[in-house]
């Protein structure tokens, strides 16, 4: 698998759509636009309300803040540097993953995990926007959503996932759809590499 | 009224040509993907057989079923998209069709792992199969999203119905369910063979 992934030479790709409102508009749209960017932080949003209310909290304040700090990272250091395709795939594995098996992780590894999954992304997203003209505005326009985000799907997980004990399975089968999407995604990565 | 024409004439006025994404095929992808699974009735047979043998297994079957068999579908499509042969892919498919059916019409009761490992080597062939037709020009991701979505929604179905075992006729009717399925596999091993 290494060997694998080692040979994958493509570059991470961010998409955008012109909103005509904007860089901000247009960084807001972003998130909503690029599935590939989404789906880990999807899981880590779901994995965060599994975890409970603390937790949910807890990515509501820290997964906007790495994001933005990674993505200003990423803008600023770019320049020439190639982020490899298979980042997001990976990371939507283990975070499906671990939604999947509903994995109740220690406040201090959640916190972590959270830091490290939200900054790579930001970094990568960061990397890839670089090249575009008020790329700073446009990284704080996704932020926001990333805000707006992290605030509904964990409140969304816990009403969900406390309610009734079939939702919480229903949102683990969505763990697992995650996890089976990054597999496909890491696959369809090798074959156009 | 005045002011809503106002509005629209303003909106139209200021049309912009949206960039679209760079990548192409995105929607025609996730339609591909979703219909992947759904257009040949040998995948349907056997997802709702999934769907219907967990209901019939009950806790913990009724829910492991359907979140292990997407992961291990998915990676029976890595190897797919990837280009790994897997020999036997029709038979495989049916044979799963024939099985499945079997155990839902027997109310077959195995160890939870050894239902897990049957449904999972099944999966592999059918995620096989859709990661080796993905279309010329379809998105990737968005293919993979739609046949991943249209398994778990087969499975929900093969579910729902499975919870009409809640009756007593409702049971035999399950296993009725299970016995057509089991022929209808075996037509399409028939096919498979000759």
């Amino acid at each position: 698998m290494l060997v694998v992934l080692g040979v994958l030479p493509l570059p991470s790709a961010a998409h955008l759509v012109s909103t005509g409102l904007g860089p901000i508009y247009d960084g807001i749209g972003h998130f909503f636009l690029s599935l590939e960017d989404l789906l880990p932080l999807l899981a880590l949003m779901t994995l965060g309300g599994l975890n409970g209310v603390a937790a949910g909290r807890r990515i509501m304040f820290v997964l906007p803040s790495a994001w933005l700090i990674g993505g200003i990272l990423g803008s600023l250091i770019a320049v020439g540097t190639i982020v490899p395709a298979y980042v997001a795939p990976l990371m939507a594995i283990m975070l499906g993953v671990m939604v999947a098996t509903d994995a109740q992780l220690p406040e201090r590894v959640l916190t972590g995990v959270i830091g490290i999954v939200g900054s790579a992304s930001g970094l990568t997203t960061g990397i890839a926007l670089a090249t575009q003209t008020n790329n700073l505005q446009l990284i704080l326009g996704s932020a926001i959503a990333l805000c707006v985000l992290a605030t509904a799907v964990p409140a969304l997980v816990i009403v969900a996932a406390t309610s009734r004990p079939w939702m919480r399975i229903a949102v683990r089968v969505l763990g697992s759809w995650i996890a089976g999407v990054g597999l496909l995604m890491l696959g369809w990565q090798v074959r156009i590499s | 009224m005045i002011l809503r024409t106002l509005f629209i004439l303003a909106l139209a006025a200021n049309s912009s040509v949206a960039w679209g994404h760079s990548e192409g095929g995105q929607a025609s992808g996730l339609i591909a993907g979703l219909l992947h699974p759904i257009g040949g009735m040998d995948h349907v047979l056997a997802m709702v057989a999934v769907g219907l043998w967990g209901a019939q297994l009950g806790n913990p079957a009724l829910w492991m079923l359907p979140v292990a068999f997407p992961l291990v579908m998915a990676f029976g499509g890595f190897l797919g998209l990837i280009g790994v042969p897997l020999p036997g892919i029709e038979i495989g498919i049916a044979l799963s069709g024939v099985l499945l059916g079997l155990a839902v019409a027997t109310k077959l009761q195995p160890p939870l792992w050894v239902a897990l490992l049957l449904v999972a080597v099944f999966a592999i062939f059918h995620g096989h199969a859709h990661g080796t037709e993905l279309p010329e020009g379809a998105s990737g991701l968005t293919y993979s999203l739609g046949f991943v979505i249209a398994t778990g929604m087969l499975h929900a179905s093969g579910i729902s119905i499975g919870l009409v075992q809640r009756w007593q006729q409702g049971k035999l009717a399950l296993r009725w369910i299970g016995g057509l399925i089991s022929l209808g596999g075996a037509y399409f091993l028939f096919g498979a063979l000759s």
